[in-house]
């Protein structure tokens, strides 16, 4: 199973330039917020971005190396195939998430409560966004899967929007804070159900049919 | 002596297409060629007897073994070469070692680079800047690696030069020279397969036509060729398949030595492999 994330992370070197630049930018947005709690938003928002990239390539990437089919002839079980992909996914954000509180560290000589808060919803919101992406990816495939994790992210503004239309009270500060604080379980449960969900998949999805359309 | 592989009665239902009644079995020591048309059922064959799609009948036993039951057991001795590279161009051949290392108990880190310079693959370079024939070789040194008893190709060598595809037949005549070994082959490239297989299991239409010792087959097939008014007063019970053409007709008998001694005025040659494939895939039963 290790050696099915370690193929994950080589992945990441055909995207080195892209990540490189993002990293440029968001220390460029780090350096010149003007406040720590400022620049930890701003840090925030990489632990998601790159998590998503990390992930959504992997899946690109076998499909256009062809490598399901190949990978299924290995001697590891489905479920760990999955597991692999469930695993790397969380260390790598669990990973940037330390990363960014270590930065505020070293820039600021402290961690603010307020950023590490702002760490922990990023963290939580990656996780919530892969574990809808994920059982999308092993059931429509790649380019389908981004459509349905584009959806999923516009529900909640629709949502926002459609409270706003009807005159609705939008959720206030101990509701947003509730949430805030629901994040993390709530995120930390969807993965657990979507590694389950995926499991499903891409167990029946492999074995009703044929791989590739050769007979 | 027990098969390495055995597949009994194994079917497959697709809408369009099934897998019917699949039988046949690979001694250790030899080399299996499956042949057929493209659609015949080759590679749906190959992705049953490694679980890749669950089979609606029959059995599959490797090494004795239940193939879904033991799946990870056996897999673990089962070396597999596809029809093309599975790994990400962007690897090098040393990324290939770091993950298979990870993946199989049996790695032999040498052993892999030892075919790598045999191969002249550099480790360094990428796959995407590999020839197709460096990439096949590539993934002959990653099936072969990990010392596998079973070694699945399936169509390796199309898409390869005749000097790519002789070394990469040498290799598989080289590997069974440890008789605990055996190699399936799957190709419709049939002289590869006259060169190297022991036996053969002819797939036409999700159907085994025939599985037969290579040799065997050499010896008792032939096709009977002939004028079409003259084909008329044969007995079409003596022949498997006939194509009739405007002026002339070719059919393939089962038993050469016997049509030779009842047809002894016509010409009947040996069947090569791919004319009995043409015949089965283009001719008509008699």
């Amino acid at each position: 199973m290790t050696g099915l994330m370690l193929k994950d992370l080589l992945y990441l070197k055909r995207t080195t330039k892209v990540l490189l630049l993002l990293l440029a930018f968001y220390l460029v947005l780090f350096m010149t917020a003007g406040s720590e709690s400022a620049a930890s938003g701003a840090l925030s928002g990489i632990i998601v971005m790159l998590t998503l990239i990390l992930s959504a390539n992997a899946f690109a990437y076998d499909e256009t190396a062809k490598w399901k089919t190949y990978e299924l002839s290995l001697p590891v079980p489905r479920h760990r195939i999955v597991l692999a992909r469930y695993l790397l996914t969380l260390a790598f954000s669990t990973a940037l998430s330390l990363c960014s509180l270590l930065g505020e560290w070293i820039a600021y000589r402290g961690v603010l409560w307020e950023s590490a808060a702002a760490v922990l919803a990023s963290w939580s919101i990656s996780l919530l966004f892969c574990a809808v992406l994920f059982p999308a990816m092993y059931k429509y495939g790649s380019q389908k899967a981004r459509l349905v994790l584009i959806v999923f992210v516009m529900l909640p503004v629709l949502f926002l929007l459609l409270l706003s239309k009807a005159n609705l009270p939008m959720p206030g500060g101990s509701a947003l804070t509730l949430i805030f604080r629901l994040l993390p379980l709530l995120a930390a449960a969807a993965y657990g159900a979507s590694y389950g969900i995926s499991c499903r998949i891409f167990a029946t999805g492999t074995r009703k049919s044929g791989i590739g359309s050769k007979t | 002596m027990e098969p390495l592989l055995e597949l009994k009665d194994v079917c497959k239902e697709y809408p369009s297409f099934s897998l019917q009644n699949i039988s046949f079995s690979v001694p250790p020591g030899s080399i299996m060629g499956l042949i057929g048309e493209n659609g015949a059922g080759k590679t749906t064959t190959i992705l049953l007897i490694l679980n890749e799609i669950r089979r609606d009948g029959g059995i599959i036993r490797i090494f004795g073994k239940d193939n879904i039951r033991e799946e990870v057991a056996i897999k673990e001795q089962i070396g597999v070469v596809l029809d093309e590279n599975c790994f990400s161009g962007e690897f090098r051949a040393k990324d290939v070692n770091a993950i298979l290392k990870r993946v199989f108990k049996t790695w032999d880190r040498d052993l892999f680079y030892r075919y790598l310079s045999d191969f002249s693959l550099s480790e360094n370079k990428k796959i995407k800047d590999y020839s197709k024939g460096m990439r096949m070789k590539l993934n002959l040194a990653a099936a072969l690696a990990h010392r596998p008893r079973l070694l699945i190709l399936d169509e390796a060598t199309s898409g390869l030069d005749p000097v790519m595809r002789s070394d990469v037949l040498d290799l598989l005549l080289d590997f069974i020279q440890d008789e605990s070994r055996a190699v399936l082959f799957s190709s419709h490239i049939t002289s590869d397969l006259e060169r190297v297989a022991d036996s053969v299991t002819f797939l036409h239409g999700g159907k085994v036509v025939f599985s037969r010792e290579k040799d065997e087959l050499e010896d008792q097939m032939g096709i009977l060729k002939c004028g079409a008014s003259q084909f008329g007063k044969l007995n079409p019970a003596d022949f498997l398949r006939v194509r009739r053409g405007e002026a002339e007709c070719e059919a393939l008998v089962a038993d050469r030595a016997g049509a030779k001694k009842k047809y002894a005025d016509f010409v009947i040659d040996p069947a090569p492999l791919d004319e009995i494939m043409l015949l089965y895939a283009k001719g008509e039963k008699s």
